[in-house]
């Protein structure tokens, strides 16, 4: 089966494939067809575990084992003779778990090290479409760092950029026009209200914040922007998104003083939040999916529900049902949806449901229901009343979702009553493992 | 059995197939828009036995989403492509809020993806064989899979096992071992050739 029988593109397709740079490099001892090959591969991955760090942080070794970041610049080197794209990702395996306050005051897996970054990033930079770096928080943690500004400046030709686990400056930040995907997760980046991003990152066409801090009145300002997931883990004082052609957006925060979202084409919201003070919503004409979490379930179905265009809902409230207010947390699913096809209800809000929901008359357009059960001990008899309130002659499925745990019987017996009760629906019942 | 295609293999055999799914193939699709309605179409260079192994995969992939493009069902605003770079994992985390949306779409290409998975891990000769008559008959989907079979196959063994897998010749000189032994030891740990 001779390799050679095949075409260099079918190669390049198999050795960008494989990825991985050490697999990668033992192809390049294989023969001169797969070697020449290799620095054509499309995606490359350096990966660097803890304990090769630690191997090669032992005094006395750098010949037998050469630090990891050595091995990236002699990389880039050699792939700096080749002309195609390329994607490249360097990751550092991740702390099993990190204590707060403890840092790390080595070097070796700081990869957003400005000074090792402009070793050779320079060098592969024409060639770079797509860059991803996992930093090592135990070492970035405790400083800021130039990445960003020293990518915008060499690399001006990037589709893709993932940054994780960094502290990054954005000082000198030069616009990357040709950028459409960014990527920053459990980053604490210095630029409080995103203005620096939304100036040197004008073409965005997809952006995920997740769990980026430092940030006070975070406002997200881009014109070409379709899909936005946004984990907001500390405390803000506002939030705006402002996104004439987004499509798809995913907020999670917690209790910000105020949101405004100027998102007119929005066709698929997720939000979670648990409360907030002021809510400013620009009429969503195209909503047709939405999922709300949050303790103030009424009020914000009711701002985001002002079209009625909305065909598929999933509510669920933020705080187990100790804590809440269940006026607030009531939501007159008639009035407010009348037309949606499909319905999940989420643990909380299924636990507490005829509180929580008001209906007048029936949901006629209404097909499909999903239910999440979180109690073990289950009782048909409940669960049968809290489904004739949702139940209406439209209904034809419902999926039920119970947990693992729950004893043999007690599941036995709600199914059985689950069916009788309800013939006519076509029933699936799902198990959960309890997380 | 809606419309069919009648197609000839190498060695002489007949295949009779509906058109959903021998049109995965862009060449077949492309021969039978030419007048030969009744026609078969031969294909010389693809034998009977790797036709019905072409034909096993298409028929499971004739009225699925691609798996190639993931939510190719879906419009295009609401998923984006997966472009399988190394930002492929950002791409596909990004796609996590799309799951609500297509999640029906979503678990139907990753059941695909298994039994994708299971049919590539043949011996490589079936592999080399599947990746030529994907080339030739320009199958995305079958390429896409007989690619991952291959790397597969060559990811986490060393370059003699690798050798032996896809029968390569060690055709370097004695000086350019050397050179690329040298190249290999500050890239990489030393690892017994």
């Amino acid at each position: 089966m001779g390799l050679e029988d095949f075409p260099s593109p079918i190669l390049v397709d198999i050795l960008s494939r494989v990825g991985d740079s050490t697999d990668l490099a033992r192809c390049r001892l294989t023969c001169r067809t797969l070697r020449s090959l290799s620095y054509e591969a499309r995606s490359i991955r350096l990966f660097c575990s803890r304990e090769r760090a630690l191997r090669s942080s032992v005094p006395g070794t750098v010949d037998l084992h050469p630090a990891f970041k050595s091995v990236v610049c002699n990389l880039a080197s050699l792939l700096s003779s080749v002309h195609s794209p390329l994607s490249l990702s360097l990751a550092a395996e991740r702390p099993d778990c990190v204590p707060a306050g403890e840092i790390d005051d080595g070097d070796e897996l700081y990869f957003t090290d400005s000074p090792f970054l402009s070793r050779w990033i320079p060098l592969i930079s024409a060639r770079l479409q797509s860059l991803s770096i996992h930093d090592y928080w135990l070492q970035s943690c405790w400083r800021p760092s130039r990445a960003l500004p020293l990518i915008s400046i060499f690399c001006s030709e990037l589709l893709n950029l993932e940054i994780r686990n960094a502290w990054l400056s954005v000082k000198e930040l030069m616009p990357m026009q040709t950028l459409t995907s960014l990527n920053l997760n459990y980053i604490r980046l210095d630029d409080e209200n995103l203005e620096k991003v939304n100036e040197c990152f004008p073409s965005l066409r997809v952006l995920n914040l997740i769990d980026v801090g430092g940030l006070k009145e975070p406002k997200i300002q881009l014109l070409q922007l379709r899909t936005f997931t946004w984990t907001v883990s500390n405390f803000v004082v506002s939030l705006t998104v402002d996104a004439p052609k987004l499509v798809e957006l995913k907020l999670t925060c917690v209790e910000p003083k105020a949101v405004h979202l100027q998102t007119p084409l929005l066709l698929n919201l997720d939000i979670t939040i648990k409360k907030v003070k002021v809510i400013k919503v620009d009429k969503l004409h195209n909503l047709r999916v939405l999922r709300v979490e949050s303790s103030q379930l009424g009020n914000l179905s009711q701002v985001f529900a002002e079209s009625r265009t909305i065909k598929r809902l999933e509510m669920e409230l933020y705080e187990p049902a100790c804590v809440i207010n269940t006026e607030q947390c009531s939501v007159s699913l008639s009035d407010t949806f009348p037309d949606i096809e499909e319905l999940t209800i989420g643990e909380k809000a299924w636990f507490l449901l005829p509180q929580i929901v008001r209906i007048k008359g029936e949901l006629v357009s209404l097909k499909k229901l999903v239910v999440h059960e979180s109690t073990t001990e289950l009782d048909g008899a409940i669960i049968s009343s809290k489904l004739s309130i949702l139940v209406h002659s439209h209904v034809c499925q419902v999926v039920m979702v119970i947990p693992a745990t729950a004893p043999i019987e007690g599941r036995v017996c709600a199914i059985s009553k689950c069916i009788n009760d309800f013939p006519n629906i076509r029933w699936e019942f799902v198990t959960k493992e309890i997380k | 059995m809606g419309k069919t295609i009648k197609l000839i293999s190498g060695d002489g055999e007949m295949f009779e197939v509906e058109e959903a799914v021998a049109f995965q193939s862009n060449i077949i699709k492309s021969l039978a828009d030419e007048d030969n309605a009744d026609d078969c179409i031969p294909l010389p260079r693809v034998d009977s036995q790797i036709l019905s192994k072409v034909l096993e995969f298409c028929r499971k992939h004739a009225n699925s989403p691609s798996v190639h493009t993931k939510f190719a069902a879906i419009p295009s605003e609401l998923c984006p492509k997966h472009d399988g770079s190394a930002a492929g994992a950002s791409s596909s985390e990004s796609s996590s809020a799309h799951s609500e949306t297509c999640r029906a779409c979503y678990d139907a290409v990753m059941k695909l993806v298994q039994w994708d998975l299971e049919f590539v891990k043949v011996d490589l000769d079936l592999i080399h064989h599947l990746l030529k008559a994907a080339n030739y008959l320009d199958i995305e989907d079958l390429m896409f899979m007989a690619v991952e079979g291959a790397a597969n196959a060559i990811r986490g063994n060393n370059p003699e096992e690798i050798r032996k897998l896809f029968d390569l010749e060690n055709d370097f000189t004695p000086e350019e071992e050397k050179e690329i032994l040298k190249e290999y030891s500050w890239l990489d740990d030393p690892f017994e050739p």
